[in-house]
């Protein structure tokens, strides 16, 4: 008998969300993805996500407790090689089966571990601009849906879903040129709030301590600057860091990877003293484009999930002095 | 009687405090999944406050305090921690969710396999010009240095198929 | 006479229901409590509160206040007589920060706000349009009220402004209690239906 109120409501809603597509203003946007971050450290949950990157699908089983302000989590894979870490605060102790080397993670990366979304608000909003798509369900949970969608052509659209109740971060996807899932993060299931017992958190794996670092805001090391004038960066990207890498078998070369990220997406730009093999110009594999420069004695390789012109533009950025 | 006008019954008898702790208890979680649920507690307060003579407070009252709240950090009380409560109360079933995941990466695998080493590559590429096949095993290291860069260092460093493809500059 | 300050012993379930939900991180959970709370807190606010215009501003302090306070909250009292504190109190310190004593207008209550005198009209505070959109919630509810058929209006009456349990209704009216229950559902519904078209009409709180 009271079918067709429920019916003309849901018409109702339903029409009021599709209206509901629209830009936030640069504070809503600010307070929402603050929101997120808040969310992540402060919330309690107990789930299992899946990664999917390229044709890589994995699963993982992660543990949060904040218990008077103090986070602990541990986060497991349940497919493949076996690796764990379990953190407390901001000390991490991992187990990685497949690599025998010393850890350093960055503090940084660290800060961008789903759920947790960015670590730099600002940067992000400088290239991004957040618009509501609707609502959906994920892991049977109701979540608004939003989408940060790049102001310029260098970057990929990325969608979050946000848990409505906690604002915790569901699930997120970066898309590709051709609206193609790239990159996604969600929960397959996922229990919010209390009661859990701290045995969760106990590592299945023998763990160790992990060394965590931070170059943000470093200059420049090994006199890059006086080889290298770099001008023209592609808008919106900002060093995050700088590792010196050595080929197997060529103690000799020295390979310098400087690492840009515009808050959600890192791209790669390795710097090599000498002409590699690779073949120059733009290829791609999906969504993740590389560019290879070559200059007498000198090769520029920039690797990114970035469009290619992202890709060109860093590597006519960098030339030597 | 649909499920549904069932399901709302059952709220407005939660309103009256006419249901049992285990009752409530579904009632509430439900309610809290519910948007249409919401939209009747909203609409039977309203009604419940009219009648009583209460003031009606501007149309926007609580989209105004909804953005506040979410500006504030997540309350969680500790003696909710502590407590040892059944906690399977508050959410999906574990079977059941597992079993519904399983599908959909299943699907998912199945509906999106681009780089799967293929003969051509699948996008459009304008003037395909440029003949130097990329060589996997050299991308294979710079690959792997970035993803260490770029990602948690739980996900795993590089694709299982490298299969790049050149591309013709614009 | 009604007694809106009045919840009946039971109620209280829903309210402790929600807080539990609330404090062990869903946000949404005290919105709910926000949605049935709002406009009792506005009323005792403006009892002490001379200028109308500030009443819901500092109804959504006190609730932000609560909010932030939740954690604390033990389940000693009742969360309205908790909620009731906090407002005085955020009434108390918007008052001092202005240089202003607290005045009482009429007599304001012990903390379960039995002696409120419920037909004191709160002056209208609202632009014309919104005034006008309550003014017509109100007429509108009275009229879906008396236009039920006798036996839902007899029910939601009981219930509503006589506080009754649904065992004294099913006495009284000498049917099954499920029928009550049943009768006072679709009462709540009936009066639903007319209102939804005022509600979206100005955009009542979208969201809800």
């Amino acid at each position: 008998m009271i079918r067709k109120p429920l019916v003309l409501l849901s018409l109702f809603l339903m029409a009021s969300s599709l209206a509901a597509a629209e830009l936030l203003t640069a504070p809503e946007a600010t307070r929402l993805i603050e929101r997120v971050n808040k969310a992540a450290q402060q919330t309690s949950f107990d789930g299992v996500f899946m990664h999917q990157h390229g044709d890589l699908v994995e699963n993982f089983r992660i543990v949060q407790l904040a218990e008077q302000g103090q986070e602990m989590e541990r986060c497991e894979s349940l497919d493949g090689p076996a690796r764990e870490y379990v953190r407390t605060g901001q000390q991490y102790h991992m187990f990685h089966a497949d690599t025998s080397l010393a850890l350093v993670l960055d503090r940084a990366a660290t800060s961008r571990f789903f759920p947790r979304l960015t670590h730099r608000v600002g940067d992000v909003l400088a290239s991004y601009q957040l618009r509501k798509l609707g609502r959906e369900r994920v892991a049977g949970l109701d979540a608004d849906v939003y989408q940060l969608d790049p102001k310029d052509a260098l970057r990929y659209p990325h969608r979050l879903w946000i848990h409505e109740g906690s604002g915790l971060l569901l699930k997120s996807m970066m898309l590709g040129a051709r609206r193609e899932p790239v990159e996604t993060f969600s929960f397959v299931q996922l229990r919010l709030g209390s009661g859990f017992d701290r045995k969760l958190l106990k590592p299945v794996n023998p763990v160790h301590p992990v060394q965590i670092e931070t170059s943000e805001g470093r200059p420049l090391q090994a006199g890059l600057d006086s080889q290298w004038q770099i001008r023209d960066l592609p808008s919106g990207f900002v060093l995050q860091k700088q590792v010196v890498r050595t080929p197997q078998g060529e103690k000799g070369r020295k390979v310098q990877q400087l690492v840009y990220s515009d808050g959600l997406v890192t791209v790669s730009v390795f710097l090599d003293p000498s002409e590699v093999k690779l073949a120059p110009g733009l290829a791609r594999q999906g969504a993740l484009y590389l560019y290879v420069r070559q200059m007498p004695g000198q090769t520029v390789t920039v690797l990114g999930e970035v469009p290619g012109d992202t890709v060109r533009q860093f590597a006519a950025a960098f030339n030597p002095r | 009687m649909t499920n549904q006008a069932t399901t709302n019954e059952r709220l407005s008898a939660l309103m009256d405090g006419e249901l049992d702790n285990a009752q409530a208890q579904a009632v509430i979680s439900e309610l809290l999944q519910s948007g249409e649920m919401q939209t009747a507690w909203y609409e039977w307060h309203m009604q419940q406050d009219s009648q009583h003579g209460h003031p009606l407070l501007s149309p926007d009252f609580m989209a105004a305090f909804t953005s506040r709240l979410h500006a504030e950090p997540v309350v969680v009380a500790p003696q909710r921690l502590r407590r040892a409560r059944p906690v399977r109360r508050l959410l999906v079933p574990l079977t059941a969710a597992a079993s519904v995941a399983f599908i959909g990466v299943a699907l998912w695998q199945g509906l999106y396999r681009p780089l799967t080493p293929a003969p051509a590559p699948l996008a459009v590429v304008s003037e395909p010009v440029v003949t130097a096949q990329v060589d996997p095993e050299a991308v294979r290291a710079y690959l792997s240095a970035h993803r260490e860069a770029a990602n948690s260092p739980l996900s795993a460093a590089e694709p299982m198929q490298l299969a790049f493809q050149p591309e013709a500059a614009h | 006479m009604d007694s809106p300050m009045q919840n009946p012993p039971s109620a209280r379930d829903a309210d402790a229901l929600l807080v539990e939900r609330a404090q062990s991180g869903d946000q949404r959970a005290f919105e709910l409590l926000v949605v049935k709370y709002q406009r009792r807190i506005a009323r005792l606010l403006s009892r002490l509160i001379r200028d109308p215009a500030e009443i819901e501003d500092v109804t959504q302090e006190a609730f932000i206040k609560a909010y932030r306070a939740l954690a604390n909250f033990r389940g000693e009292s009742a969360f309205y007589t908790w909620l009731y504190r906090i407002a005085l109190n955020t009434a108390k310190n918007h008052l001092q920060a202005q240089g202003r004593r607290p005045s009482l207008v009429g007599d304001v209550a012990d903390e379960d706000g039995e002696t409120l005198d419920a037909a004191a009209l709160v002056p209208d505070y609202h632009t014309p349009e919104t005034e006008l959109a309550n003014r017509q919630i109100v007429s509108t509810v009275n009229e879906a009220v008396s236009d039920l058929p006798e036996e839902l209006r007899t029910a939601i009456t009981l219930r509503e402004m006589e506080g009754l349990s649904y065992e004294e209704i099913a006495s009284m009216m000498d049917c099954p209690i499920g029928t009550v229950r049943s009768r006072i559902f679709r009462a709540r519904e009936a009066i639903a239906a007319r209102l939804r078209p005022l509600l979206s009409a100005v955009g009542r709180d979208k969201r809800w």
